[in-house]
């Protein structure tokens, strides 16, 4: 398996995980920021903003899939024991099911909420279910939810990648190196 | 026979009734709006109103509708939502809890459509209101609807900072379809 596989990520796949990155970074911390502030039209607007850049994340995520599923990554170090490799398999796996329901539940939320999304005021984004107060308060807790998740798993991501770099100085994040 | 003779009878009697009741009451109703926010559409509806209504298509004059809407009753994307719609800057509910609509003239403009002239009252001000209606015949049942749209600004709806239409546009567009039951 292994000396089939590229020592390193393709371009695009480099590039669209660190404009994900930036991009998962900005809309959490403007979820953060946004769903703490009074009602006023800059609250209005930021969360329109907030949609946008959800909305492209979501398109993003997809081409991830496709692209991932068309171009062999590079393979795990060897010196990972068989156990690490399946948890790092399953941690991998949960971060896209996390970036594809993320957007996903915050579209239902809005959905249910009765407010459309006008994508860059261009492309209509049509509603998933009709307005639903109850349905949309379920939809509201369940994408924050996933959220502390997605973050829970982005640490570990992270730690594990300097891991990688400060102790086993095995250079695995020069895969990944832009 | 005798079943038959009853059934006569039953029919001449809800005859009488009918058209004793000249005036129809409303079986249900709708009343929902859709605003733009952001250049998207929100969509919002009132659980309470009351609709007193007459409609004769010979005889228009004598036809009326008389509306009433229970502000506070909005049902809208959030309880934020709703708190700040019925609070001073938009609807301002603790001194206007009601909008009101009563009709002045109805003129036929094609087959079932009609138009309704009248005075709508919401925050304290009042404006002549052209209200399009369709009559639709079906299931044996009548009901009237239409669309049409409002500038949330002539009303007051929605001042300070919210009356630039940047964020959310001046136009609100009105949906409504009552069930006549004679």
């Amino acid at each position: 398996m292994s000396s089939h596989s590229p020592a390193k990520f393709t371009p695009v796949a480099i590039g669209l995980h660190w404009i994900m990155a930036a991009g998962l970074a900005t809309a959490f911390g403007v979820g953060q920021y946004m769903s703490g502030l009074e009602l006023s039209p800059w609250k209005l607007k930021i969360y329109t903003w907030h949609k946008w850049l959800g909305v492209t994340l979501f398109f993003l995520v997809w081409m991830r899939l496709a692209w991932r599923s068309t171009h062999r990554p590079p393979a795990l170090p060897e010196t990972m024991n068989r156990r690490l490799q399946k948890l790092t398999e399953i941690a991998h796996r949960a971060l896209y099911v996390l970036m594809v329901l993320i957007p996903l539940t915050g579209w239902l939320h809005s959905s249910a909420a009765g407010v459309s999304v006008v994508y860059f005021n261009l492309l209509p984004i049509p509603n998933l279910v009709p307005k639903d107060k109850a349905l949309s308060h379920l939809f509201e807790t369940l994408h924050q939810a996933l959220n502390w998740t997605l973050l829970a798993l982005v640490l570990g991501h992270v730690a594990a990648a300097f891991k990688h770099q400060f102790v086993d100085r095995d250079q695995l994040m020069a895969r990944m190196r832009p | 026979m005798k079943s038959i003779f009853y059934l006569v009878v039953l029919m001449s009697f809800s005859f009488v009734f009918m058209s004793q009741s000249r005036a129809e009451t409303v079986g249900s109703g709708q009343i929902a709006f859709t605003g733009t926010q952001m250049g998207a559409l929100v969509q919002g509806n009132f659980r309470q109103f009351s609709a007193d209504l007459h409609f004769d298509p010979q005889d228009l004059p004598h036809s009326y509708a008389h509306i009433t809407i229970d502000l506070g009753s909005i049902d809208l994307a959030s309880e934020e939502a709703e708190d700040e719609i019925k609070g001073k800057h938009w609807f301002n509910i603790k001194s206007f809890p009601q909008a009101h609509f009563d009709s002045s003239d109805i003129r036929i403009v094609g087959p079932n459509q009609y138009v309704v002239w009248g005075l709508f009252q919401l925050k304290g001000v009042r404006k002549p209101l052209r209200i399009p209606l369709k009559m639709s015949y079906d299931h044996g049942g009548r009901s009237a609807q239409g669309r049409f749209t409002l500038k949330r600004n002539e009303f007051g709806v929605g001042d300070g900072t919210w009356s630039a239409t940047d964020t959310v546009a001046d136009e609100v567009t009105v949906d409504y379809r009552f069930t006549l039951v004679p």
